[in-house]
């Protein structure tokens, strides 16, 4: 009887993971049929997602499923740092093994090694880096801020505190500008004159973004209104390869002298105790490092050397390490040393309170009747992650003394007017949330109404010198309105830079959000089984 | 209870007995698989310096392990330092694996009596380099090639220049802007940077006082100039064997020297084609690494038996560089095909001792910028 009643309970447990496989399916592109023990989840930086093929080839060769989902390095520090072990994923694969330095404080992590190496470079369109004389030559980075600032340049570059491409270039400006000789002090970031060059150099910023893959993919699609990105010099060689096939313009690499950081893509084990895990992650990364598929990860503009970061030009593929490009694979590139781990902290919370441009962010969100119970806390939850200012320095997403912040509540209309928050005053901050959770759900869904209203309170204000971003959460279909209400606030405004950031939760149309997101140049980001990353991720875009 | 129920529950029986039956027979083909003695494998536990990573993966290390010695080695890489200062729980394990005597003298006093330990491996502390920033130090003087391209650096000079702040552009590179630096890992952390920082004292003490070996009174005249040192050289690998790869794979612009263990380069060399950039250092004084397995249970005890095998000596030595720390055994060079290894190590210091090694890694710790 008893054995009758563990069997009983075994395939109660089995079909349970059957439906919880076949839910898995759905949304993933592996296939069924997969244990525990065959499957290896990997966070990664969203830099390598053009290497996913080759690792989905091995998982097929060696019937065994992979699972990778992209996050900021920075995030994949902090998911170190407090769940250690008890994370959900079995490997980590950070564009810089900083992170895992820093973040791997409970020593769980175990086969570090790093994959392939992309220095960190401004990408410019070449015609304006051939009118600013800088082909062949050393740039500074002092030469890219009077360019900048005396040409009015128009650039793009990820979130120091969100992403690893943004905080190498922050930290290579902050060597640079404050002319240290040797390792950035708590003094240097102290200094009026830094503060006062570093916040110059930032707000010659014009789009900012959580992630250095997308930023790549929005300046693909808006291509015509920037300049130049900083990203790693893989990205700025895929993204070549796709202005060339289209016959646009290609982008020139300038390797700032004096402020270069490496990102070293180290992919490193999450010691849980499984074995199975741990033969197919080795197996894995032997694979990574094997002679033809470091080819094949060179040929996509990684460096995957055996030795040094240096390139032997007869040895690439001179179409992807394009030398007309300014891809300069000879060159001896002497990065920025990182500065002890506090100066780190202490450097990536000035960014975010003090040094960056300041931004200005309405969120919209649903109050419609179906948000009441679950949808309203978990609401709350991840809205208080962002204005609780301790809470929200945990993910490095603070308020600054200039940021603009508005929450407008909707459901079939706008519920409400309340008062603007400028700065990071608490007292203000909280008493915005407490009108967040006195508020309850009620009535329908309309979607493009409080869109509209945001950009007609932008409007109002000047968004010169601001990150603007519309934050839209919906649980719903939208039942009333229409995107033309969106498009006729952007023709009356003349707002057509506010990029509209949706949020899923519950029952929600993706493929409404997803329209508002193509028209105004935003991203759609899952919130239905963790809505606080959702908001995190969106947040981060500003 | 309804019919469809009742169905149901005697269907999930039966399926449930075939699972049984399947699953019992599955477990007694794997057994008729493995080797003779795979009943009396057992697992064992430890922390080990990042170091021996390549080496306790060696498949005929694993191989003879498990069949001449029944023992299958399960191992997570930690710095020297952090196994035996009480910040992780060592419990669970079966042994630790250090990379230093001074380990294993703060491991017995801080458990005195419960420990057998036995040195399986010895190797020299060493400086890795690269082709042009050698000839630019051989220059100046610093470095003497000597026949077999065995390369010995004149420690107290380059002490000497570093610490004057001497640029790279001044010994004729450059390439590189700012200090000539040599980066080791975190003292604090990790055995290489660990007793690099304790030559580093013995110099200092030796240019104030005359003395060879830094002591309790004499290491107090040189820790902070020490301190400002290490403070300036910003977050620091807490790995050795991480730092070598940092070496390898980021290139001389990035790591222009380090601090390593002789075996790495031996062991990189053998796995990969020999690369003529890379320069191996040996620093005139050095100071020994020894790698004594401490073991924590009756097991544990069973691995310093197992480690002592002469076969796994002579892969030691072959595959990755470790000379044997076993008296009957020697490491021959001609057995390597590297080159500019020498077959003794002429100018070695002792270390100061364990209490003064503490001593000056807490002064270290202390305040970190």
């Amino acid at each position: 009887m008893f054995i009758a009643r563990k069997l009983l309970v075994l395939l109660l447990l089995m079909s349970l993971a059957i439906v919880a496989c076949s839910e898995e399916d759905s949304d993933s592109n592996n296939g069924g049929g997969f244990s525990e023990d065959e499957t290896l989840r990997i966070v990664s930086g969203s830099e390598n997602e053009a290497l996913e093929p080759i690792l989905q080839r091995f998982a097929r060769e060696n019937n065994v499923s992979i699972q990778i989902d992209y996050l900021g390095s920075l995030d994949i520090r902090l998911m170190l740092e407090e769940q250690g072990a008890s994370m959900e994923y079995d490997a980590v694969w950070p564009a810089n093994s900083l992170w895992l330095t820093l973040g791997d404080t409970q020593n769980v992590l175990k086969h570090e090694q790093s994959i392939m190496r992309s220095p960190v470079v401004l990408g410019i369109k070449t015609s304006v880096a051939q009118d600013l004389g800088w082909i062949d030559v050393d740039v500074t980075v002092d030469d890219i801020l009077s360019a900048a600032e005396d040409r009015n340049l128009r650039l793009m570059m990820t979130s120091a505190t969100q992403s690893n491409s943004g905080a190498s270039a922050y930290f290579g400006y902050l060597y640079a500008l404050s002319g240290t000789e040797g390792i950035l002090t708590s003094e240097d970031l102290n200094d009026p004159t830094l503060a006062e060059k570093i916040r110059r150099i930032l707000s010659t910023i014009d789009r900012s973004s959580g992630s250095s893959g997308w930023l790549k993919e929005l300046y693909l699609e808006e291509y015509e209104n920037f300049d130049g990105m900083v990203n790693y010099e893989a990205l700025v060689i895929e993204m070549n390869r796709e202005l060339i096939a289209r016959g646009d313009e290609p982008l020139y690499a300038i390797y700032p002298v004096d402020g270069l950081a490496i990102a070293d893509s180290p992919l490193a084990f999450v010691d849980k105790g499984s074995d199975a895990k741990e033969k197919i992650f080795l197996d894995l990364q032997t694979y990574l490092l094997s002679d033809p598929v470091r080819q094949e990860i060179l040929d996509l503009g990684r460096r995957a050397t055996d030795v040094g970061i240096r390139l032997d030009p007869d040895q690439v593929d001179p179409s992807v390490f394009n030398q007309e490009w300014g891809i300069d694979v000879t060159r001896v590139i002497q990065p920025i040393d990182f500065p002890a781990p506090q100066v780190i902290t202490e450097a990536l919370n000035l960014y975010q309170t003090a040094f960056r441009k300041p931004s200005f962010t309405i969120y919209c969100l649903d109050y419609s009747g179906s948000m009441r119970g679950q949808g309203e806390a978990q609401l709350e939850e991840a809205m208080s992650v962002l204005l609780d200012q301790d809470l929200a320095q945990r993910y490095l997403l603070q308020a600054s003394p200039r940021d603009i912040t508005i929450v407008i509540p909707f459901n079939s209309g706008i519920i409400a007017t309340w008062p603007r928050v400028i700065g990071n005053d608490r007292r203000e901050l909280t008493q915005l949330m407490q009108r967040i959770i006195s508020r309850s759900p009620d009535g329908g869904t309309n979607i493009y109404a409080p869109v509209a209203y945001a950009l007609r309170l932008m409007e109002e204000e000047t968004l010169e010198g601001y990150f603007p971003a519309i934050i839209l959460m919906s649980d719903g279909e939208s039942n009333e309105g229409s995107i033309a209400e969106i498009e006729q606030a952007i023709a009356d405004t003349g707002l057509d830079n506010v990029p509209v950031f949706g949020i899923t939760f519950g029952a929600a149309s993706e493929a409404q959000l997803n329209e508002i997101a193509i028209l105004t140049s935003g991203r759609v980001y899952d919130g239905t089984t963790d809505l606080i990353t959702a908001f995190r991720k969106a947040k981060g875009n500003n | 209870m309804s019919q469809r129920l009742i169905i149901g529950v005697v269907l999930l029986l039966i399926a449930g007995g075939i699972i049984a039956v399947v699953v019992a027979t599955g477990g007694d083909s794997d057994d008729s698989d493995s080797s003779d003695n795979s009943s009396s494998v057992i697992t064992l536990n430890g922390y080990i310096g990042s170091e021996k990573v390549a080496f306790l993966r060696n498949p005929e290390v694993v191989r003879i392990l498990r069949e001449r010695y029944g023992i299958e080695v399960d191992f997570q890489d930690l710095g020297s330092i952090a196994q035996v200062d009480g910040s992780v729980d060592t419990t669970e394990m079966d042994f630790l694996w250090p990379s230093n005597e001074v380990a294993l003298a703060l491991y017995e006093e801080r458990n005195p009596g419960a420990v057998s330990a036995e040195t399986i491996f010895n190797s020299p502390i060493v400086l890795y380099s690269w082709d042009f920033i050698t000839e630019a130090l051989i220059d100046q003087g610093l470095v003497t090639e000597n026949p077999g391209a065995y390369y010995e650096i004149d420690m107290p000079r380059l002490v000497a220049i570093i610490l004057a702040g001497q640029q790279w552009s001044e010994i004729g590179i450059s390439e590189f802007s700012g200090n000539i630096k040599v980066e080791s890992t975190d003292p604090r952390e990790s055995n290489s940077g660990n007793m690099f920082y304790g030559l580093l004292a013995n110099l200092l003490v030796e240019q104030e006082t005359g003395n060879e070996i830094a002591t309790s009174e004499s290491i107090v005249l040189v820790l902070p100039t020490m301190k400002d040192y290490l403070d300036g050289l910003g977050t620091l690998e807490t790995g050795s064997g991480d730092l070598f790869k940092k070496y390898i794979t980021q290139g001389s612009g990035s790591k222009p020297i380090i601090v390593g263990y002789e075996s790495q380069l031996i062991e990189f060399s053998l796995q990969n084609n020999p690369d003529p950039q890379l320069r191996i250092l040996y620093p005139r004084p050095t100071v020994w690494s020894s790698h004594p397995l401490i073991a924590l249970t009756p097991e544990g005890e069973r691995l310093i038996e197992a480690l002592s095998d002469p076969e796994i000596q002579q892969i030691g030595w072959t595959e990755h560089g470790f000379r044997s720390g076993l008296a009957s055994i020697t490491s021959d060079p001609a057995d390597l095909e590297v080159s500019g290894i020498p077959e003794t190590i002429t100018s070695v210091r002792n270390l100061p001792s364990p209490q003064v090694m503490e001593y000056m890694k807490d002064y270290l710790e202390g305040d970190q910028q």
